[in-house]
């Protein structure tokens, strides 16, 4: 561990003891020259970097005159005043051209690397001590950090080799980072659609391989076992759609207990609750019905993914009228259907088309689905429960490693530009 | 009073009187919107509550009344011997009452109109104010007079002294007044001010002399310049009497606004309170109390509104210099908020007088050094008169979501605190409503009270837990907030780089300005030699140009730095992610 010494600032407190602490005005001059080009190349600060934006389109964007607007070099650090609580908000910029003037721009006075002290900016930002710099009347965008501020910004300021050596480090290793980060993306894409094949198979195939097949002659379903039957979904589950109380009655919705489920919540798949409730009064004056537990629900509108999603009522619960509801008769087992569905995504909303249209109980009543004996849907249902919790959990688990890699990659940029970190 | 024991008051018999009596406005429906039904509830309240009171006395003062028209007896004279006679600070001389309104269906205009102007002059302002006689003549017009009069004289309507003390009819007032402005939704806050942070102002107030004022009583005064409908006052009254018997508050106001003004005379009147001393007017403007010193100033003036209306006086005003209220000098334009804060400091008594106001985030920092908020921040630290500046949750207030603070200002600091400013960071000391009333989505309940009071009468740098509640205090001399603003140049040079002087001073490179914000505490040649010329060794101060700043970086001062988790550790985690998913991969997939 090299020798650190203590520099008396809160959001910096100790850096290695042969570097110094400089402020940003001894580093950079703030450029704020009005560009006055024809035509400039505009650059907007994204987080992702600093980028070209497309004045052409994107209507009303089309400023009038860019006479005001900042002229940015190579190398130059941009960083955005107002916005100081949502993650870092400074890049170096890597393209010529010209930047809106409420951002700040930091050009490098000597030969330093202006990627050393981006990469400390945004530790500022996400520690937020940029934002306790910032002044204003509310927490929104008003909260700005002032010139002035900036200006006077100390920074941890280690030799330009030093600098040099740290942000190489620090790029090498993001780069890694961030393959890993893809990396565990398309694992997680991959398991997905591991998923849904495992799902479609096993809900048209069965859990026998062995077993003798015949032609469904439906797109969806392929070949089935031949002991297996076909049967419309209208033949083998009461269905209907919900309603919504009047909104304007309070009576109808105000200390309600009933739960009322709204499109959205379909995305819940397995529904222990729902966010807003309906009073008796309410049921009785809509078109809501209060259905039993082991409904199966069906997303019937939506341009998004809302359209043909399932879900299971764990609860006693109703739903509006851009749901509808299966309760299954004896024929058929409520888990089955709702994988059938599952099955069937990609077929419905193929049909239907991504439009708005939406897709109507009459249409539904008539899809036709593989129908094995009640026991074998049990089955079915049983290796599927485990099958989908195994790839979920371990989709989970990815997920959470993707976070932790990006948790991980901001700890070594702390560590590496405060000197914690030795290259 | 907590706020706990007042609401369980006010939940019984209280609540259900004022709801009788706002139920009356379903006479109204059609005839008038929603939020204008207390426009004729409360004053229709006021004069039924006047017109039985006055029963007893009533014939007399009529008798009276006709006596001294005989002797020509009029203005201040006939004023105290009607009152002496109807035993109020008001009366009424006309030979109607409610009853006898209600006796003649058809002139029930004519009759009610004579009623009114039979009322002594200070009711017939509150009238006025309510803009009453245009709800009576669209209440005439639309048929409802007769029966809205009616009703007042029904059971429910009734409010007569001997039934309801002054106090209860206070706070049935109070509720119809509330209902009144929760009628109006997100405006409600533009008048109203809710009672949890009134309460803690209250305390920060009387904090120095609370057990004092519990044993002995005291005779105080308190003044609102932006009351509303005088609900700080009020407060402020309820918690002194509560604390003693003897505590006795006699209070003053200036509202600008003619309907809440109005509400505000009527509610003292009605409490037997100072009603003279509730002012209409613009305290910017039109200061109704010049000269007046006050023990107690409360108030929760407007912030955000711009004093465009007032300037010409303001700035008239501002050349008198220290003789009038805008000494320190004139904030920007865009905002008012620190001009009231002058108006209290000036009307506080020396010596003594406490103030709580409510200011929003922009009188802690707005301004450059040298400008007028920073001039009147140097003028209230420097001559020692800022105790304590607490920052309060974000909604909290009816009306707005932004944060607020209140700042507690004194003409006698006790002892310990001389010299000092303390802090405190109270924004993540709340209770969840479970219901909003506008953008008011949480509550100071006793407990958090108690811990921002608690932290206050400590005085240290302290953080203070209770449960989930968090406040923190740190405590400043007064200089820590001053600075320099110092203007650098850069000197034109020679080619040897050596700084071309005339007449023994360097010349500036022309655009080479730039300043530096140096703490008071900090030695300015210090500073520039070290953060300055080993950058610029051509740099030179004209220290001619100095300018004295005061500004407090509340957020900044509370800031904690926390550092990220170690890369090891995060590294240890990804590795045990690694391992169960191996596992679980195995399970899914077998050995393949």
């Amino acid at each position: 561990m090299r020798d650190m010494i203590s520099t008396g600032i809160v959001w910096c407190p100790s850096i290695p003891s042969d570097w110094e602490i400089r402020r940003v005005k001894n580093c950079f001059y703030i450029s704020k020259v009005k560009a006055g080009t024809k035509n400039p190349v505009v650059l907007k600060l994204a987080r992702s970097g600093v980028q070209v934006k497309d004045v052409t389109v994107n209507g009303g964007q089309m400023a009038e005159s860019y006479d005001d607007y900042n002229p940015v070099q190579v190398g130059d650090l941009l960083l955005n005043p107002m916005d100081l609580y949502s993650g870092a908000n400074c890049n170096v910029s890597e393209v010529e051209g010209v930047i809106s003037p409420a951002y700040v721009n930091l050009r490098a006075k000597e030969s330093i690397n202006p990627f050393f002290f981006d990469y400390y900016f945004k530790i500022q930002y996400w520690t937020m001590a940029m934002f306790a710099h910032g002044k204003g009347v509310s927490y929104d965008n008003r909260w700005t950090i002032n010139a002035e501020s900036v200006k006077a910004y100390e920074l941890p300021f280690p030799s330009v080799d030093e600098q040099d050596l740290i942000v190489d480090s620090i790029k090498k290793r993001s780069i890694q980072i961030d393959a890993l980060i893809t990396n565990a993306e398309k694992q997680i894409e991959k398991l997905k659609s591991y998923k849904q094949s495992v799902i479609t198979e096993t809900v048209t195939k069965g859990l026998d391989s062995d077993v003798q097949m015949k032609e469904s002659g439906v797109e969806w379903i392929g070949e089935i076992p031949e002991h297996w039957q076909l049967s419309h979904i209208g033949n083998l589950a009461e269905i209907g759609s919900g309603g919504t109380p009047n909104r304007n009655i309070p009576e109808y919705w105000k200390d309600g207990t009933i739960p009322w489920m709204s499109s959205g919540e379909i995305n819940l798949e397995y529904v222990n609750d729902t966010a807003e409730k309906i009073t008796e009064e309410g049921l009785n004056n809509s078109n809501a019905k209060l259905l039993p537990k082991n409904t199966v629900m069906l997303g019937l509108i939506g341009q998004g993914k809302t359209k043909g999603l399932t879900a299971i009522l764990n609860i006693e619960c109703c739903c509006n009228q851009n749901l509808a509801y299966l309760i299954p008769n004896r024929f058929l087992f409520y888990k089955y259907l709702f994988y059938c569905f599952k099955a069937m995504y990609v077929y419905i909303r193929g049909i239907v088309g991504e439009s708005q249209a939406g897709i109507y109980q009459g249409f539904l009543k008539k899809q036709y689905i593989p129908l094995p004996r009640i026991s074998e849907q049990q089955a079915i249902s049983d290796f599927l429960n485990h099958k989908c919790s195994q790839i979920d959990k371990l989709i989970a688990l990815k997920q959470q490693k993707i976070e932790k890699l990006q948790q991980y990659k901001k700890s070594l940029i702390y560590e590496y530009v405060t000197g914690k970190k030795e290259v | 009073m907590s706020i706990n024991s007042l609401q369980k008051q006010t939940n019984t018999n209280i609540q259900e009187k004022a709801n009788l009596i706002w139920e009356i406005a379903t006479h109204l429906v059609g005839l008038f919107k929603p939020h204008e039904y207390g426009k004729v509830i409360l004053p229709m309240t006021v004069l039924k509550r006047f017109d039985d009171a006055l029963a007893p006395t009533k014939q007399a003062v009529v008798e009276m009344n006709e006596k001294l028209a005989e002797m020509k007896v009029e203005g201040e004279a006939r004023d105290g011997v009607l009152c002496k006679t109807s035993g109020y600070a008001f009366y009424n001389t006309s030979k109607f009452d409610f009853k006898k309104l209600v006796s003649d269906p058809n002139n029930i205009e004519s009759n009610f109109e004579n009623y009114l102007q039979g009322f002594s002059s200070n009711v017939k302002d509150i009238i006025s104010n309510f803009k009453f006689t245009d709800q009576v003549k669209t209440m005439a017009d639309g048929n409802v007079l007769f029966v809205v009069i009616q009703e007042f004289i029904s059971p429910k309507g009734d409010m007569s002294p001997d039934r309801i003390t002054s106090t209860d009819m206070g706070y049935i007032f109070e509720e119809l007044i509330r209902k009144f402005s929760e009628s109006y939704d997100e405006q409600a806050g533009a008048h109203f001010t809710s009672r949890d942070i009134i309460y803690l102002m209250t305390e920060l107030l009387i904090a120095p002399e609370k057990e004092y004022i519990k044993a002995n009583g005291c005779t105080k005064t308190a003044y609102d310049m932006a009351m509303g409908t005088s609900q700080m006052l009020g407060c402020l009254t309820e918690r002194l009497t509560d604390i003693s018997e003897d505590a006795d508050l006699t209070c003053f106001g200036e509202e600008f606004n003619p309907e809440t003004y109005a509400i505000a005379k009527a509610d003292m009147l009605i409490k037997g309170g100072n009603a003279s001393g509730m002012m209409y007017g613009d305290t910017l403007s039109d200061d109704k109390f010049s000269g007046y010193e006050f023990d107690y100033i409360i108030s929760n003036p407007p912030f955000g509104i711009d004093w465009k209306r007032e300037r010409a006086e303001v700035e008239k005003e501002a050349k008198k210099g220290y003789d009038g209220r805008f000494g320190p000098g004139l904030p920007t334009i865009s905002d008012g908020q620190m001009l009231f804060m002058l108006n209290g400091i000036k009307k506080l008594k020396e010596g003594s007088g406490r103030m709580a106001i409510i200011q929003n985030g922009s009188s802690l920092f707005t301004g450059d050094a040298g400008s007028g908020s920073s001039e009147i921040r140097r003028y209230v630290i420097t001559e020692d008169m800022v105790e304590a500046i607490i920052q309060l949750p974000t909604d909290l207030f009816y009306n707005t979501g932004i944060s607020t603070y209140i700042w507690v200002i004194t003409k006698g600091k006790p002892v310990h605190r001389l010299g000092k400013i303390q802090l405190i960071d109270a924004s993540k000391c709340f209770v969840k409503r479970r219901k909003n009333i506008g953008n008011k989505r949480v509550d100071l309940d006793d407990k958090c009270i108690e811990l921002i009071m608690k932290a206050y009468i400590d005085f240290s740098n302290e953080i203070y837990t209770k449960d989930d509640l968090v406040v923190e205090s740190k405590t400043f001399d007064n200089d820590y907030f001053g600075y320099t603003k110092v203007t650098v140049m850069t000197a034109q040079a020679d080619k040897d780089g050596k700084a071309i002087l005339k007449k023994g001073k360097p010349q500036a490179v022309k655009g080479s300005n730039d300043s530096e914000i140096i703490p008071l505490s900090e030695d300015i040649d210090e500073f520039i030699a070290k953060n300055v010329l080993p950058y610029n060794p051509l740099a030179f101060v004209d220290r001619k140009k100095d300018k004295i700043g005061y500004e407090i970086p509340f957020t900044r001062l509370f800031y904690k730095f926390t550092e990220p988790e170690s890369s090891e550790d995060i590294f240890a985690d990804i590795k045990a992610l690694e391992e169960e998913e191996t596992i679980l991969m195995k399970e899914l997939f077998g050995n393949a």
